[in-house]
């Protein structure tokens, strides 16, 4: 009986420090991987919490909920479950539940309603056929934002005739394509290509609950690189105080380019204007109409469609007062 | 004693279908212009690539109706509208204006035909000596400001050279720069059509641009 009290609490002290280390006990075979693991996204958490402390946390002045810190990889095993074998897709899926994982293969959160899949998943693309080993172990520096840390690019693809993928050579980029020449620069591929995605309408941080979700809606920002891409915007509560956010998303749900009119017939859909937008460096951008001309110098601004009203309007009314005046100077027959 | 009259023909056939092209297209441009900008709520046509293309290749046929335009400008009437009578249009246009004001005297219409020579002693009021070329330099300015929002690659010059002042007006790039040029132009380009078709109702011009014939008053 004595040996087991010593026995019990020994096999305890034992167990547990190898359960808090897992990743140090697989860094001894694999000490790159680990030494970089621990300052990856997935690990850290840290793209949600900048996220957080740069939208609505600002603005309602509150730290990351607990809940939303709960998506995060404290274990090697959480992924590789067994060893020696590398996880599929629905790994991925079973934490990329809520929006990129489910919405690639077709399906809204939750896997509550079918939508139309991402063409690189019909193509039977998995995850790991664009992100590879270093974004998703991360390559040893800790990123702020999934923006910096993924380091694909559709352009690595579609931009390289030489590019083969499970066999098939990608689609390559066609300059000559109206929207391409020009958009070229201007808009990146995830703001023609994305396809659809989810907005949370109304999310109450007290128990992280949203009043509805939709599909319905497509709105663009500028980028840090200056570039349109998708937004998805969100009214944040918190008791009294509320916080307006739009964040730069990255839609895993593309497909053949949209129409020209889906943005430009709802430009003020489109292009919002108030609130916050992140990640940092992004901004709301002019709709396409809204051509404002600034001259901080002697203090103008202004709309060009003002202006070209004013022009129009003040020759009608000219032609109007001459004519009422019907002094005109030189007779006709 | 009262002024006499002679029916003269004005304006020849393909000069006539000159103008009504150049009227024609410059409308559809005018209004797929004002759509694909989005402007004074514009929504027709619903489909926007469609605008583009038409806008696009209807101003090509612009583009050829002036320069169609220029070479009859040229080769049949440089007499009345050449750049030697430039200086004289504007003295005249003081003129008018003064008058209009009532702070000159009154101006008379100095266009008359001479029946024995069978030709104009002034074919114009002297103003319209400036529309025309007023309309060859705002065509030629919409394009160059036009074309390489399309064309991009072609036109990179100009966007390049755009790109370099665009800060002035305080805009992000070139491409916004040349929008803004071409936006401007184009309501210059309303405000003078605007002033022309009420000065051809004014002097009474429209019906011979339709049939050619003009009632003109003989010279003295």
């Amino acid at each position: 009986m004595s040996k087991l009290k010593i026995l019990i609490p020994l096999v305890i002290i034992l167990i547990i420090p190898v359960k808090g280390s897992e990743i140090q006990e697989c860094g001894i075979c694999h000490p790159d991987v680990a030494e970089k693991f621990v300052k990856s996204l997935h690990h850290t958490n840290r793209g949600i919490i900048e996220g957080w402390n740069q939208g609505a946390g600002k603005d309602l002045n509150i730290p990351v909920p607990k809940k939303c810190l709960s998506c995060h990889i404290e274990n090697c095993s959480t992924c590789h479950r067994v060893h020696k074998t590398f996880p599929n897709m629905s790994v991925c899926i079973e934490c990329h539940s809520k929006r990129i994982g489910v919405n690639y293969i077709g399906y809204t959160a939750g896997m509550k309603e079918k939508m139309n899949p991402d063409i690189h998943y019909k193509h039977n693309m998995t995850c790991f056929d664009c992100h590879d080993i270093g974004e998703i172990h991360g390559d040893g520096r800790s990123y702020s934002s999934a923006d910096l840390a993924v380091k694909v690019r559709c352009e690595d693809c579609h931009m390289n005739p030489n590019t083969i993928v499970k066999g098939m050579r990608p689609k390559q980029y066609d300059p000559s394509v109206l929207a391409h020449s020009i958009h070229k620069d201007r808009i990146s591929c995830y703001g023609c290509h994305a396809g659809w995605y989810q907005t949370c309408v109304n999310c109450h941080v007290e128990n992280l609950k949203v009043e509805s979700k939709t599909t319905d809606e497509f709105h663009l920002i500028k980028g840090p690189d200056g570039k349109l891409y998708p937004a998805c915007r969100m009214f944040v509560f918190y008791g009294d105080k509320s916080s307006y956010v739009w964040c730069l998303i990255h839609p895993h749900t593309i497909m053949e380019g949209k129409r020209c009119e889906e943005c430009h017939n709802k430009e003020e859909e489109v292009f919002g204007a108030v609130g916050r937008v992140v990640p940092p460096g992004s901004s709301f951008a002019e709709p396409p109409s809204s051509l404002v001309v600034r001259v901080p110098k002697v203090g103008i601004k202004i709309d060009t469609e003002i202006l070209v009203g004013i022009i129009i309007g003040g020759t009608l009314i000219g032609i109007c007062i001459h004519y009422i005046k019907r002094k005109v100077t030189v007779g006709g027959e | 004693m009262g002024e006499e009259y002679v029916e003269v023909h004005r304006q020849h056939l393909l000069y006539r279908i000159t103008h009504w092209g150049i009227v024609s297209t410059g409308l559809i441009i005018g209004f797929t212009g004002l759509r694909l900008g989005n402007l004074f709520g514009i929504s027709f046509p619903q489909d926007y690539e469609l605008t583009l293309n038409i806008h696009i290749y209807t101003s090509f046929v612009f583009a050829f109706f002036w320069i169609l335009m220029f070479a009859q400008l040229i080769t049949h009437e440089w007499k009345w509208f050449g750049f030697h009578r430039l200086l004289y249009s504007i003295r005249f246009l003081i003129a008018e204006v003064k008058a209009w004001f009532e702070i000159g005297p009154h101006v008379e219409d100095p266009r008359c035909y001479d029946p024995k020579k069978k030709d104009y002693g002034e074919k114009i009021i002297p103003t319209e000596v400036v529309v025309p070329w007023t309309y060859i330099l705002l065509t030629i300015i919409m394009g160059l400001t036009g074309l390489p929002l399309y064309y991009r690659d072609i036109f990179a010059p100009i966007i390049n050279l755009a790109d370099r002042y665009a800060y002035i007006l305080g805009l992000d790039s070139g491409i916004e720069l040349l929008r803004v040029i071409h936006r401007i132009v184009m309501s210059i380009y309303l405000m003078t059509m605007l002033v022309h078709v009420y000065a051809t109702f004014l002097f009474g011009v429209i019906r011979s641009m339709v049939t050619g014939k003009k009632r003109e008053k003989i010279c003295k």
